[in-house]
């Protein structure tokens, strides 16, 4: 093949041809990916502003997030597109759309989404770079987070573009300035840059946050179902949130339930098993700069061993001395710009089998507390009796792994099993056959503890970790690690048996219970023959009673 | 041959089963001492049941009482005559999760009995389950508390002043005079006389019978009576309509002790009429502590026996195959103790086992609809075919 044929793609084009691997492969899909992806978004960088207020001290807000989902009509879109008129409203607030009426008839598949947040919002300067640009973001350390490759929203606004050909708005405001920034932005394909159609500053808005707008093409029969459900559970495991949708006329609420905000995650150092060697040139291009090395500043290039312990987490010096000298075989005191693509190719392969280093840091991980998560699941599933297990931690190609499965029984919750998963705190509702905590549960074999024919039963298994290990790059259902899956299964257990125990001590004292009952309801009635049959000599009938049921509590301690 | 002389000469045969001396029923030693009590003993028997539960309070003791059981895991054959008595095998009753409910329906039965004798009046089964049914729930309950108050007390249900109502009925050659009344068994249209639950106000019997016909149940008794069947044959026609009553069994027994004449059983040819043959003769094991005062020793089968079915050319149409359960329950008849004192029965009992049918009585009306009168009971007796 000869240079000039090869014709480069550029990203917003090949995400545009291939947008089946993002979640946008039909209609229905694409309209719950588009709010799945502005949500998460959100929820990104409210629990960033959360941290950010944290460290300095300051008080924080909850974040309050609102969606809404307005059908309209085809002819309503193509007026908008004549008027290419701006947006209305201001603040992340709306109760709807105003300016388009609603759309009943189903068979009208336009629908405009609004997605809006208290978070901290984005800098004038840097909207048109985060939303213009596919694989742009701010997300991409090591760091346990929603959103990670810099295209959702991207995706979002290019099926928009595909299937309307209107623009998205964005409304930003930020909390050190008093002024609004309003943007209808679209991606040039071809360029996989940004087109503008109008930018502008509004002073003297004093909000913070953001709010887009997409006017897309979609298909909500399919997709309102599933984004009630996205709700429903979202609000289990990010329960300091309130979410607030809007679907046509009609308005859910899921309200915060806790004031407890988790532990944020805290972003990490990589560990040597993560990496591959496309990375690891990366780290090594990043050279030369400015370096701390045993609180020396230094500018240039560092050693080898240097580098690793800079630039890995869990590497003292002498590790990284020990892994060169006696698994990689190259001087540790090499200056790194000495580095080949031979000795890069050696350190590569060698980094990811050696198995000295230390385990996965999971310190920089967020685990909701059993007790906001179990605070949600009362208030939502109504259950009698949740048991909470935190499973061992694991790691997975060098990034920590951690599971809770939360166990919610009885109540008002509908015969049967049904499992939730989360993957870093974002509700997967699809493929549940394929995904590792369906095969844990299928192994955990709950009818050896509970009768799901009898009792209802929801199993919330959340897995949080770095890098949640999806099957592909549709993020819709965890691959199955044989590890992983024994991990989630025993977790499962040891929340069964607590269900277990718990049901046959409920059945013990219902039993107890029933039998005092019993017991009493007799000792009346012999009080009362007893005393009749021997004229009241030596007792009367309420003596020969109160005696019996002091016989009966001595045995009983029922207080009643 | 004349009817008569016909006749005279089964009269002839009858003799020579008449009973002259008709012996008292001995418990045997390791059987429970029944007594019949009067009715101030009876009292008494209840107070001190209640006393003994009370003093127990005092130590702060849950009241418990030992009832007797009376089922087969405390019944006891004679092995000479085969007679069935209860054995010292009892149950406590307490204040605890278990027995408390039976506690109290004992105790509430015990009440209600206390006050009746008290009155000096009698009352039904069903009255005295009237008297609590949120306790009782199913007169069977109560009916079985009464019999276990009884045994508790050592005593026979009679003792108690509660009756059950009438069931069984007689007609033919009897006279008796009841609470006063004379009554005369060959007046008694068709139906015939009720059997009296009071069989203590049953007196003066007086019969020139030479036997008594006793009939399983109320459709065969009906169409001998209807064919006056006593008026061919000097007879007594009594049925207890299936399972008998404790005032059948002792009116029958009092009958045979009176006149020591004989007395022919007409059972369905199935596991069940044997087992109602069982409880006039040998007596039965829920009432086993009343057996001296209700079985009969002069009885014989004589219908519908199992070899009948082939002797009488009954047709195989009314024949029925013998169901799991009747198999179940034949097996185990042959297994108890009393059957061999009777191997004559028993044969008929494998017999009805190897050929897997059994048939009722109405069989024989396969025959035509006047058979059994006409044809299969003058055979019977004439050819003196019981066992
Ligand atoms: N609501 C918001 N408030 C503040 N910043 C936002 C918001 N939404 C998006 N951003 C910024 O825009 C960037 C791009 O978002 P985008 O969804 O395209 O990618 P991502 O979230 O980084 O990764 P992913 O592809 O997994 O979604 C984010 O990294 C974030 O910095
Ligand atoms: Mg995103």
């Amino acid at each position: 093949m000869t240079s000039d044929k090869v014709e480069t793609l550029s990203a917003a084009q090949w995400f545009k041809e291939n947008s089946e691997i993002a979640g946008f492969d039909n209609p229905g899909k694409s309209t719950f990916t588009s709010v799945r992806e502005l949500v998460e978004n959100s929820l990104d960088a409210c629990d960033d502003d959360i941290q950010l207020l944290q460290m300095r001290g300051e008080e924080i807000e909850y974040p309050n997030i609102n969606v809404v989902i307005h059908p309209v009509s085809h002819e309503r879109i193509r007026q908008k597109i004549l008027a290419n008129l701006d947006g209305g409203g201001s603040g992340p607030v709306l109760e709807g759309i105003e300016d388009f009426e609603i759309e009943h008839d189903p068979s009208e598949k336009y629908y405009v989404i609004e997605v809006g947040d208290n978070g901290p919002g984005i800098y004038h300067d840097l909207i048109s770079l985060v939303f213009g640009t596919v694989f742009t973001g701010t997300k991409y350390g090591i760091k346990q987070g929603r959103g990670r490759f810099g295209m959702g929203a991207k995706m979002a606004m290019i099926h928009a573009q595909k299937t309307t050909g209107l623009d998205t708005e964005i409304w930003s405001a930020t909390r050190d300035v008093s002024e609004e920034s309003y943007f209808r932005i679209k991606i040039d394909l071809k360029s996989n840059s940004p087109i503008y159609t109008t930018q502008k500053i509004i002073p003297d808005k004093p909000w913070h946050g953001l709010r887009m707008r997409l006017y897309l093409g979609g298909n909500l029969i399919w997709a309102k179902q599933r984004i009630l459900e996205y709700f429903k559970q979202m609000s289990l495991v990010t329960p300091y949130v309130n979410f607030r949708l809007v679907i046509g006329d009609e308005k859910y609420l899921f309200q915060r339930v806790t004031d407890e905000i988790p532990p944020l995650p805290i972003e990490t150092k990589p560990h040597p098993h993560g990496i591959d060697i496309e990375e690891l040139k990366e780290m090594v291009k990043r050279y030369p700069r400015k370096y701390v090395i045993k609180n020396e500043r230094n500018e240039g290039f560092p050693t080898l061993a240097e580098f690793l312990h800079i630039d890995f987490q869990g590497i003292g010096e002498g590790t990284a001395k020990k892994f060169l000298r006696y698994k990689v075989d190259i001087a540790p005191n090499m200056p790194l710009n000495e580095l080949n693509e031979a000795h890069i190719f050696k350190l590569s392969q060698a980094m990811s089998t050696y198995d000295d280093f230390p385990a996965p840091d999971s310190s920089c991980l967020s685990i909701l507390p059993h007790e906001s998560l179990e605070q949600a699941a009362n208030a939502l599933l109504e259950p009698e009796y949740i048991n909470s297990v935190t499973g061992k931690i694991i790691a997975i190609k060098g990034h920590p792994v951690h599971i809770t499965t939360s166990v919610a029984f009885g109540g008002n919750i509908p015969t049967g099993a049904t499992l939730y998963r989360f993957a870093n705190r974002i509700p997967l509702l699809f493929k549940e056959r394929s995904d590792v905590c369906y095969k844990a549960l299928e192994e955990a074999n709950i009818k050896r503890y509970i009768d799901i024919n009898v009792h209802g039963v929801t199993v919330m298994v959340s897995v949080v970790s770095t890098r949640i290990p999806y099957q592909d790059a549709a993020k819709d259902f965890i691959a199955d690690y044989d590890e992983l899956r024994e991990t989630i299964k025993l977790s499962m257990q040891k929340a069964f048996r607590g269900i277990k125990t718990y049901v046959s001590r409920r059945e013990e004292e219902k039993k107890k219970e029933q039998e005092f009952e019993k017991l009493k309801e007799h000792a009346n009635r012999l009080g009362v023959s007893l005393a009749k049959i021997t004229k009241g000599i030596p007792m009367s009938e309420s003596e020969i009673q109160s005696r019996l049921m002091k016989i009966i509590m001595s045995e009983y301690s029922i207080d009643k | 041959m004349s009817q008569t002389s016909q006749n005279l000469k089964i009269i002839e045969e009858l003799q020579k089963l008449k009973k002259i001396e008709i012996e008292a029923i001995k418990a045997p030693k390791d059987a429970l001492k029944i007594k019949e009590l009067s009715l101030e003993e009876t009292k008494q028997g209840i107070e001190d049941i209640a006393l003994n539960l009370l003093s127990l309070l005092d130590f702060d003791e849950r009241p418990a009482i030992s009832v007797p059981i009376r089922s087969a895991q405390n019944t006891i054959v004679d092995q000479e005559t085969g007679h069935i008595f209860l054995g010292h095998n009892a149950v406590t009753r307490s204040l605890s999760p278990a027995s408390v409910r039976q506690l109290a329906v004992l105790i509430r039965v015990a009440d209600g009995i206390h006050e009746l004798l008290t009155l000096g009046r009698h009352s039904t089964k069903r009255e005295l389950f009237y008297t609590d049914v949120n306790l009782f729930q199913d007169q069977t309950i109560s009916d079985r508390a009464i019999e276990d108050l009884a045994v508790t007390l050592r005593t026979i249900r009679n003792a108690t002043n509660i009756v059950a109502s009438a069931k069984g009925k007689i007609i033919g050659r009897i006279r008796f005079r009841e609470s006063g009344d004379l009554i005369d068994c060959t007046k008694m249209g068709t139906g015939g006389k009720a059997i009296t639950p009071f069989q203590e106000q049953v007196e003066d019997i007086d019969s020139d019978a030479e036997f008594v016909l006793l009939v399983e149940k109320d459709a065969a008794f009906m169409s001998l009576s209807e064919a006056k069947i006593y008026d061919r044959y000097p007879c007594i026609l009594m049925t207890g309509i299936g399972s008998p009553d404790i005032a059948t069994r002792m009116m029958l027994r009092r009958i045979v002790e009176e006149t020591g004449i004989p007395v022919f059983a007409i059972m369905d040819a199935d596991p069940y009429g044997l087992e109602i043959l069982r409880s006039y003769t040998f007596g039965s094991k829920a009432l086993g502590y009343e057996t001296p005062w209700l079985v009969t020793q002069n009885i014989y089968w004589l219908g519908l026996r199992p070899e009948d079915m082939q002797n009488y050319k009954i047709p195989k149409e009314v024949y029925i195959p013998l169901t799991d359960a009747d198999r179940k329950k034949g097996k185990e008849l042959l297994d108890e103790i009393w059957l061999q004192n009777k191997p004559k029965w028993a044969e008929q009992l494998k017999l009805m086992l190897r050929s897997g049918v059994k048939a009722e009585i109405q069989a024989l009306a396969s025959k035509g609809f006047e058979y059994m009168t006409e044809t299969y009971l003058p055979q019977k007796l004439e050819s003196a075919d019981w066992i």
